[in-house]
């Protein structure tokens, strides 16, 4: 993905690199389109089979190859396809948003969802706010660039 | 306790009764206040061993290397907690191992006795009771054992090893217990300014070369491919780069949830003094405080990453 920048033809827009699970948020999402429901263009939707197929690694890698922002979705607690996946990912992923910010990353940045095959005005309603909350924090500048000095030119 | 006979000749008395491939231990090391782990396979090698305030490396790294042998192990507390994760990830057999215990002093801190008395030599700081006697180049000076631990030592509550099959006395040189906790340790981050945390990671992991020091030394690294080798899918670049830095420390860190036993071997082998313990001490407060989990602690409760509960936290779902 080209990394956004800021230029004087086209403002900065988030970019949103939504990892959806296949048997709800994903229909989710296509709920949404389907009702015709706006919301921002945002977003990179990624087609996983569960929540719990989402790596720590995925999550940063999107960040460091351009996205301002990442969505992992799946089904609510009791509905997952797997019947447990969305369970054992809530486990990882709450240690993976508290060491985030432990180390200094926004929170707005990676956010977590539950949203159902039904849910389509829920959707759109959650990218409004993800694309506002990453909106707010500005582009994203990279792991550890926030020093005083630059560290890697000394 | 440096180098004692009495150590040698226990070591070396267990090592013939009970009939083991080998030993693994310490010897004198190398470089100043260092001692090196090794593999005792005769009688005759126990005259190097020592147990001193510098014997920080976990020794549990070393047991996958000998499979299929009877393999005995000195273990302070927090080896002795890696072991029971190792067994837990079915890496090593209990049955294959002889434990032997040593109630652990509290392990001291060489990189900060370095850098105030340089030129330090092994055998230049003398443990007594609860005070270190250091051969200074202007005369002998006398400090607290207690100010000169590492963190994570400072942080410990299981020093003395359970469960073991042979103890040993505990050595003439100790620290009074734990006086801080893994979550203090942290603690005073989770307070700062976003900015702050940023600028300090920044700062501290900028000295990273990503040598993996910190991976090799660690008993729970043993995958055969680790995610920082593999090249299909290339998820990071060689080069010390600071996306890359962070991807590695992070992604080690989520590895260790649940299994890291705070031993402090990754700082300790770090050779440009990253404060690792920092992070984690973040990890395994932050599971502690989650899933009332601590890793190593007993064999038969399930690891909390391959475990879940309907009433876990979804305070970050939203």
């Amino acid at each position: 993905m080209e990394p956004a920048r800021k230029t004087e033809q086209t403002p900065w827009e988030p970019r949103i690199v939504a990892f959806l699970c296949r048997w709800c948020s994903y229909a989710g999402a296509d709920l949404a389109g389907v009702s015709r429901l706006s919301y921002p263009p945002t977003t990179r939707v990624i087609l996983v089979p569960c929540s719990s197929r989402v790596n720590p690694y995925h999550i940063l890698k999107a960040l460091m190859e351009g996205a301002d922002g990442v969505l992992v979705s799946g089904c609510h607690p009791g509905d997952c396809h797997y019947l447990t996946g969305n369970l054992l990912a809530r486990r990882r992923f709450i240690l993976l948003k508290r060491l985030l910010a432990y180390m200094g990353v926004e929170a707005a940045r990676v956010k977590f969802s539950w949203i159902s095959a039904s849910e389509g005005e829920a959707f759109a309603g959650l990218i409004r706010e993800i694309t506002e909350e990453v909106r707010a924090v500005g582009p994203f500048q990279g792991f550890l660039r926030e020093t005083g000095e630059d560290v890697y030119d000394r | 306790m440096t180098g004692s006979a009495a150590l040698a000749e226990t070591l070396r008395k267990v090592f013939k009764d009970e009939k083991l491939d080998g030993l693994i231990g310490y010897a004198a090391g190398t470089t100043p206040l260092r001692p090196r782990p090794a593999v005792f396979t005769a009688p005759g090698d126990f005259d190097a061993a020592v147990f001193d305030g510098f014997c920080v490396q976990n020794l549990a790294t070393y047991l996958r290397r000998h499979p299929d042998r009877r393999m005995g192990i000195l273990v302070k507390g927090c080896d002795r907690r890696a072991v029971t994760v190792l067994i837990q990830e079915r890496q090593v057999a209990r049955e294959d191992l002889f434990l032997i215990g040593v109630p652990c002093p509290g392990m001291l801190n060489r990189a900060r006795l370095l850098t105030e008395f340089p030129g330090l030599e092994t055998g230049g700081v003398a443990e007594e009771g609860d005070t270190l006697t250091v051969a200074a180049a202007d005369g002998p000076v006398s400090l607290a054992r207690a100010d000169y631990l590492l963190p994570a030592c400072r942080a410990c509550r299981h020093r003395v090893p359970t469960d073991v099959d042979l103890m040993l006395d505990a050595p003439p040189f100790a620290a009074p217990e734990a006086d801080t906790s893994l979550g203090e340790l942290t603690g005073g981050i989770d307070g700062m300014e976003r900015r702050e945390r940023a600028a300090l990671f920044a700062e501290e992991l900028s000295r990273c070369i990503l040598c993996y020091a910190c991976r090799n030394v660690c008993p729970f690294c043993y995958c055969e491919t680790c995610f920082t080798d593999t090249l299909q899918p290339a998820w990071m670049t060689p080069a010390p780069e600071p996306n890359d830095i962070f991807f590695y420390h992070f992604n080690r860190m989520m590895h260790m949830s649940g299994r890291c036993v705070a031993c402090g071997s990754c700082a300790w082998a770090c050779p440009e003094q990253i404060p690792l313990h920092l992070l984690f001490g973040k990890i395994t407060a932050d599971v502690a405080e989650l899933f009332a989990f601590e890793a190593g602690l007993d064999e038969t409760t399930p690891q909390p990453m391959s475990h879940f509960s309907e009433d876990d936290p979804d305070e970050h779902i939203g």
